[in-house]
């Protein structure tokens, strides 16, 4: 009911939101008839920036990192400091190509060995040269359960069979299985490498601001005042004299209430912001400051499915999510800044097989919502009296309304489904422990790819033992083409297997895809440069933020 | 006066003790887990969530991790943050300033104004009178994050006089920035300030001891300030000292609101995440604070009043 109250009011939010966010990039062409943002009309980057600052002041509006240790970033505080001050292997770039980085070559020929030459003459902050032997060591951390990775998973680093220096200014990784996906993986985290002897002196306190870090990014730490900011100061020299960094001092504040956010940037008192909150999307985008832009993006919100109750059949599932209007959740709930989804596979969310991906996900079911088409789905179908317990951290209002409307669509289904408010200290468990599942049939999630591959964010759903598959999911077929794809070389080749395993995962729906939000980028007049797509957690962002 | 004030800080550090255990027993049983908020809802692998269990000492039982943190504070050792990994007394120390400035300058608010407009309202009477019982009726219904939304808004956003966040440095930076958080802090508290003095002013103004100063020629002056508002001061200390010791606590609302490093913040990030050893620091502080602010005024009845016998009738 709260949906189609606030319909009309939603719809001139967005009118609002296309005619100041226009002006520059594709994103001013959607015009305002549109209503929707076309998908392809999201950006990639903000116009460059045409001279240098001698400081600007962001906001991480998910609050204070906890700390800066790269392999216990993995999240949006952390990882939007840390992708500015330590680099991997690989760089992931705003138009979601994946180049070499701290490594100057990568071969391959079986996706099962994977061979790095190393760049020369990357220095760290302190000046001292990067070895072979910081890279090994540093990728080794992660498969040494005493430093405690956040990152260390059956998966990727589970695969990992050795790491060794092959050569001066060279490192080999085998593989237990072949997997395609691992070469982006060091474009994250995963990848990132941190200066041995440092690493070491600092003991406990590594990656606290007693301890911090060292790296090779293009910003040092300069300080961090607990509770207060973050300093970044701009490495003079740094390796890749291309890339620079265009702002000499950048403070990162850690504003996390809405209403402050909003005025903050309004004012121009923060120069800018990712996610910046989608209730603060109206004021912002009437901004006399500075512009509100839409990048696109990795971020997907869902319902999982737990596997139990009515939820636990596919057919209920896709039933489910052909009934609910999603198109007005994207338009209401996300005040016009994200697109229904059709998808697990936030789309163009891939660095391959553009060519193949594409029509495939336009060829999946549409957004519509298609009552009669559901109903045929449940046709002979006894789904049971008992209600479809949903549960969503109860201080997010937004998964409210989003469960309010899917309510509507499971009444005229004949369906019950009950919304469960759990506080978010406790929701986080859902992620990692079934007993704080039990009893429910479903659960929200705002998810994300680590990487833009379709084929390892379905392998994290869909696999056998994935992080991610919350419904034991175990299809014969899926899983050969799981495997399959993850060995072969050829990119076209392999985007076909993911899209037909798209399909497969999809008849299935072990989550219900709802909306892709898009990125929510704020920036003050005075400032451009940096990326608009999601790669901030692992980009060095930052380097390219200048004056406008 | 010395024995009752040993007395006093005697009960206070048993207090504290009681507190502590309470506190930690309720972080310990409150739902949800510690590393699961590690991994802030990230899905990890079991084998990592046991290793940080492991690594940051979350398997021992109860009472033993209770006394190893007690042991700790007798040492002068607060402990360490699970979340971040900091040393909780250098968390701490980096975050009272600015708890301190906003308490005081809220403090000072609520006994400048507070007082002041209740004793001019309780001896002129008249329209000041009307307008502050009335201010005091709205200022006592506004919610508190609501006057920090509207006095950010109003003054910050569209008039652009005080900065948006942060709490400043040097003397002049911390009043620039802590004037709309100590207002919409101490609000609530002049209104009912403002209101108590201004009834125990008009009850003295009534009393037969001013008639008969009165009659007797004592001039009005002499008489407002000895006899009205010195006997209206006894009550109106009481009410301005607990509303001074809950300031503390209030002070959280405030801090998230506009942003500011203080340990109200820092407290309900701890709380949310289970950080065992920062919660207990704060609450301590907390105790301690409000504790010593009630003996400040214990002892504050007996310079004002002489015939209030400090520590009863045993004393």
């Amino acid at each position: 009911m709260r949906i189609r109250a606030t319909a009309v009011l939603a719809l001139s939010l967005s009118l609002g939101l296309s005619a100041c966010g226009g002006g520059n990039g594709p994103a001013g062409s959607a015009g305002p008839a549109a209503g929707e943002h076309k998908l392809n009309d999201l950006l990639v980057t903000t116009p460059a920036a045409k001279g240098e600052l001698d400081k600007a002041t962001w906001n991480l509006p998910f609050g204070e990192p906890a700390s800066l240790d790269p392999i216990k970033a993995f999240n949006y505080p952390e990882n939007t400091v840390v992708a500015n001050l330590c680099e991997g292997l690989m760089r992931l770039n705003p138009d979601y190509s994946v180049t070499p980085n701290l490594a100057e070559k990568v071969e391959s020929t079986d996706q099962k060995t994977w061979v790095y030459t190393l760049r020369e003459g990357v220095r760290f902050w302190d000046g001292k040269p990067m070895t072979v032997d910081d890279v090994l060591f540093s990728l080794r951390r992660h498969l040494d359960s005493g430093e405690g990775s956040y990152w260390a998973s059956d998966q990727i680093t589970g695969n990992i069979d050795s790491i060794d220096k092959t050569g001066d200014r060279e490192i080999t990784i085998r593989l237990k299985k072949p997997d395609a996906t691992l070469n982006s993986y060091m474009a994250t985290p995963i990848g990132v490498v941190v200066e041995r002897a440092q690493r070491e002196q600092a003991g406990g306190k590594y990656g606290t601001p007693e301890g911090a870090v060292m790296c090779t990014g293009p910003f040092k730490l300069a300080s961090w005042e607990k509770g207060s900011k973050i300093s970044l100061e701009r490495n003079d020299d740094y390796w890749d004299t291309q890339r620079r960094a265009k702002t000499k001092q950048l403070d990162l504040q850690f504003i996390v209430d809405p209403g402050a956010i909003a005025s903050a940037l309004d004012t121009g008192a923060i120069d800018g912001s990712y996610d910046v909150p989608v209730g603060a999307v109206d004021q912002l985008s009437a901004s006399q400051n500075g512009k509100l832009y839409l990048g696109k993006s990795l971020q997907l919100v869902a319902v999982i499915s737990t596997g139990n109750g009515a939820l636990g059949d596919p057919a209920v599932r896709r039933a489910l999510t052909l009934a609910t209007d999603r198109k007005a959740i994207a338009q209401t709930v996300f005040a016009g800044t994200a697109q229904a989804s059709r998808s697990l596979v936030p789309n163009s969310g891939w660095t391959y097989g553009d060519d193949v991906f594409g029509p495939a996900h336009d060829a999946l079911p549409d957004t519509d919502k298609n009552i009669e088409e559901a109903k045929k789905l449940l046709a002979g179908k006894d789904a049971g009296s008992a209600p479809i317990t949903i549960a969503y951290p109860s201080e997010r209002q937004f998964y409210a309304d989003i469960l309010s409307e899917m309510s509507n669509a499971a009444r005229e289904l004949g369906l019950t489904i009950q919304p469960k408010g759990i506080p978010s200290a406790q929701y986080g468990a859902f992620f990692s422990d079934p007993k704080a599942r039990a009893g429910y049939d479903g659960f929200m999630t705002t998810n994300y790819m680590d990487i833009p591959d379709p084929l390892a964010f379905l392998r994290t759903i869909a696999a056998k033992g994935g992080s991610q598959n919350f419904n034991g999911y175990d299809d014969p077929k899926v899983q050969s083409l799981i495997e399959q794809a993850a060995s072969t070389t050829d990119d076209t080749a392999r985007a076909k297997l993911v899209a037909e395993l798209q399909t497969e995962v999809m008849e299935q729906t072990p989550w219900l895809p709802i909306a892709e939000p898009a990125v929510r980028l704020f920036l003050n007049k005075r400032v451009t440069g940096v990326p608009a797509s999601f790669v901030y957690l692992y980009y060095p962002w930052a380097a390219g933020l200048g004056a406008a | 006066m010395p024995g009752f004030v040993i007395r006093r800080l005697g009960a206070l550090a048993a207090t504290l003790l009681v507190s502590s255990f309470l506190v930690y027993g309720a972080v310990y049983v409150a739902p949800g887990t510690p590393e699961s908020f590690l991994v802030q809802g990230r899905t990890v692998s079991p084998e990592v969530l046991v290793s940080i269990r492991a690594q940051y000492g979350l398997d021992d039982p109860f009472l033993v991790r209770y006394w190893h943190w007690l042991s700790g504070v007798f040492t002068g050792d607060l402990g360490e943050s699970l979340t971040t990994r900091q040393d909780v007394a250098s968390l701490l120390a980096s975050r009272i300033p600015t708890t301190l400035w906003l308490t005081a300058y809220a403090a000072v608010l609520i006994v400048v104004f507070g007082i002041l407009a209740g004793v001019i309202a309780g001896l002129r009477g008249g329209a000041f009178d009307t307008a502050v019982l009335l201010g005091s009726s709205v200022g006592f219904a506004i919610p508190t994050f609501f006057a920090a939304v509207l006095l950010m808004s109003v003054f910050s956003v569209t008039l652009g006089w005080f900065p948006v966040f942060g709490a400043g440095s040097g003397f002049s930076g911390r009043i620039l920035h802590l004037t709309l958080p100590a207002v919409a802090l101490a609000l609530p508290a002049v209104a009912v300030v403002a209101r108590i003095t201004r009834t125990a002013v008009v009850e003295e103004r009534d009393a037969e001891h001013v008639s008969v100063a009165l009659a007797r020629g004592v001039p009005w002056r002499v008489v407002a300030r000895r006899h009205i508002v010195r006997n209206a001061m006894l009550p109106v200390t009481t009410i301005a000292g607990v509303n001074i010791a809950a300031l503390v606590a209030g002070a959280a609302v405030v801090e998230h609101a506009f942003t500011l490093d203080g340990v109200g913040a820092m407290l309900i990030n701890a709380v949310q995440q289970q950080d065992f050893a920062v919660v207990q620091a704060v609450a301590l502080v907390l105790v301690a604070v409000f504790g010593v602010v009630n003996l400040v005024i214990d002892v504050l009845y007996a310079v004002i009043d002489p015939r209030v016998q400090l520590g009863g009738e045993s004393a």
